[in-house]
């Protein structure tokens, strides 16, 4: 045990003498498990402010059509419902006994490319995304009255909107939506970002939505009317139909239960989706394109390790009178291999570690910008399951590796016993 | 009968698919006996050394160093041996660059317990050990921490000889030591060498194609005429 001790101190000594490209090939290495962590950290913080967009709603209600197109929608604001749900059927939901709470939601208009979300007010207290969190104002208050407007906050930063700004809700989708410029609306709050499409939204009462839709027939003005704003309030403002609503139960042990009565509901045919369970099902569908980036990584990572063993076996001819004295010192052929084979095992376990801590600095000098921009909640925790499998098939195969190149020196020091060939 | 340092009884070699390079009858080395072993080369005296070393083991015969048969120890029990018993100092290269001059000199020390042991034993530390060997081979004390690989060919040698001294093992293997000096510098290190190993009590075996070097020996053998394995080859 003597001579492997004194053994290990020669190697890191050795190690140390060839630096420079030792320290290249491990530069290499280092940055390649640094891009592999931070895109599996990535892949994983992603996939958790995705399925965490809603949080708290036990189900989603809509007209009956596929629970991924209801979950765009009504989660997501993407794509265009087909078919609207009647007020009264809301209303019998709102009244169900096993229903604690619903948010009706009213979508389909949009502002400067945003969607407008009508929902009323309650809204900003009952809706919950990530982890539980509820929604909070950055500035503001929620809106009161009609003709009020709450920004997301991804809507007020792109468009440079505050607090009492005014905006026009054009009618549907799209750059050439019609506007509805005779009813303008006040900003009166703007929320703080959530990394959910939340910030993406424009939220107004459901009443607003009524009230801008009173001289509309099929998506354009009717020609000759005109309902100036102040005029609406004489108007009965109860919604016809909503988009869908979101439910939150008394006891989550209901839902099951909930979901069949929304699904034999009588009056017109209903869906109710499970939140969880339908964002899993979406991220699936979306996750080709970020395995494909994730297999592109591991290519990298085994590009490095490449470069590893043939920097070290590069170096072995050189090495060959080093190894020479080794064995005229007392060390036998298997420790010549054995010490080849911790050399690039240490090798891969350092540039693991600094790696690991790498995309840890990188974690947290790029969270707050990804959580600004893309509102992805970076995790600076210690290592998850993903990352722990990557980092030990890195270094597993990392010493695989290097066993080529020790085994080549096993040959060569049996082959050259005390005088090296060179 | 006092028991040899080094005998070779029916020995033969021959390198993993090559032809007998190396057959020997007898030849026995006497405790602290010093011998030039001549040969050109191609004769075999790398191999023969590797051999006495128990770096490679002979295919027939016996290789019998300080009375222990090479081949009965295990391949782990014959390394430790080697560094136990044998300094070995080879033509050129014999340091490890990246080490200091000192601690080139003491990697016997950390290999083997037991010629740490009496390194202590004769100096009081491996260290002073060493000092006392390099200030002996007239190495100055501003040389003892410098990078080996910055000294000249011909100091590199003798700390080459300081390392195989150091803790007194039984016997010295060189291996063409003098053929990377100049003429003048041979005869100074042939010197030396010879000295330390009489004042150390250890044998040597000095193998060099060089006849002008065997003037110092008292007993010269002919590898040529030792070795059987070519006129074996013919016949």
């Amino acid at each position: 045990m003597r001579g492997l001790a004194a053994l290990l101190a020669l190697a890191v000594r050795s190690a140390w003498n060839r630096r420079l490209t030792l320290g290249l090939t491990l530069t290499a290495l280092t940055l390649s498990v640094t891009l592999l962590l931070a895109l599996e950290r990535l892949r994983l913080d992603t996939r958790a402010s995705f399925v965490q967009a809603v949080s708290g709603t036990d189900l989603i209600v809509g007209a009956r059509a596929s629970p991924i197109e209801l979950t765009l929608y009504a989660v997501f604001r993407l794509g265009r419902p087909t078919q609207e749900i009647g007020w009264a059927a809301a209303q019998a939901l709102a009244r169900h006994p096993a229903v604690a709470w619903t948010l009706p939601l009213a979508l389909g208009d949009s502002h400067r490319g945003f969607p407008v979300l009508g929902t009323p007010a309650e809204y900003f207290a009952r809706f919950h995304y990530g982890d539980r969190r509820a929604l909070a104002f950055a500035a503001g208050r929620p809106y009161q009255g009609p003709f009020e407007a709450v920004l997301g906050a991804e809507v007020a930063r792109r468009l440079g909107y505050a607090v009492g700004a005014r905006i026009t809700l054009s009618h549907g989708g799209g750059e050439f939506a019609p506007e509805h410029a005779d009813k303008p609306f006040t900003v009166v709050g703007v929320l703080a970002p959530t990394g959910t499409p939340v910030d993406r939204t424009v939220h107004v009462s459901l009443e607003s939505i009524e009230a801008i839709h009173l001289d509309w027939q099929g998506g354009a003005p009717i020609p000759g009317l005109r309902i100036p704003p102040e005029l609406t309030r004489k108007f009965d403002l109860t919604p016809k139909t909503v988009t869908a609503v979101l439910v939150g139960l008394k006891s989550r042990a209901q839902v099951f239960a909930m979901q069949r009565w929304v699904q034999a509901y009588r009056d017109e045919p209903l869906m109710a989706v499970l939140p969880g369970v339908a964002l899993d099902e979406l991220w699936a569908l979306m996750a080709v394109g970020e395995r494909a980036l994730l297999s592109a990584s591991a290519l990298v990572a085994a590009v490095s390790l490449v470069g590893l063993v043939a920097v070290i076996l590069a170096g072995l001819n050189e090495r060959r009178r080093e190894l020479a004295i080794l064995r005229a010192l007392g060390a036998g052929p298997r420790r010549v291999l054995l010490l080849l084979v911790m050399e690039g095992a240490g090798l891969t376990l350092a540039a693991c570690a600094l790696g690991l801590a790498l995309s840890r600095l990188l974690a947290l000098a790029a969270g707050p910008w990804l959580a600004a921009h893309y509102g992805i909640q970076v995790q600076i925790a210690w290592p998850h399951m993903g990352e722990w499998l990557w980092l030990t098939a890195v270094c597993a195969v990392g010493t695989l590796a290097s066993l080529i190149p020790a085994w080549r020196a096993y040959r060569l020091s049996l082959a050259d016993g005390l005088t090296p060939h060179v | 009968m006092p028991s040899a340092l080094v005998e070779l009884n029916g020995l033969r070699y021959a390198w993993p698919g090559q032809p007998p390079c190396l057959s020997i009858d007898h030849l026995r080395l006497e405790a602290g006996e010093a011998v030039f072993l001549h040969g050109p080369s191609g004769a075999g005296k790398s191999t023969l050394l590797a051999l006495i070393a128990g770096v490679n083991v002979a295919g027939r015969g016996q290789v019998r160093v300080l009375d222990t048969d090479l081949a009965e120890l295990g391949p782990a029990a014959r390394d430790r041996f080697r560094v136990d018993h044998i300094g070995i100092v080879f033509q050129q290269f014999n340091l490890l660059p990246y080490l200091t001059v000192l601690d080139n000199v003491l990697l016997p020390c950390r290999f083997s317990a037991l010629r740490r042991t009496r390194a202590l034993a004769e100096a009081g530390s491996p260290s002073a050990a060493a000092e006392r060997l390099l200030t002996e081979l007239d190495l100055a004390p501003g040389l003892w921490h410098r990078r080996a690989d910055t000294l000249s060919v011909g100091q590199q040698q003798r700390v080459a000889l300081a390392r195989a001294l150091i803790g007194r093992p039984e016997l010295i293997l060189a291996d063409e030591p003098t053929s990377a000096l100049d003429a003048g510098r041979q005869t100074a290190f042939l010197e030396l060498l010879t000295r330390e190993c009489a004042a150390s009590g250890a044998g040597l075996v000095f193998v060099s194609h060089d006849l002008r070097l065997a003037g110092r020996f008292a007993r010269v053998e002919e590898l040529t005429r030792l070795n059987r394995a070519g006129a074996e080859a013919q016949a």
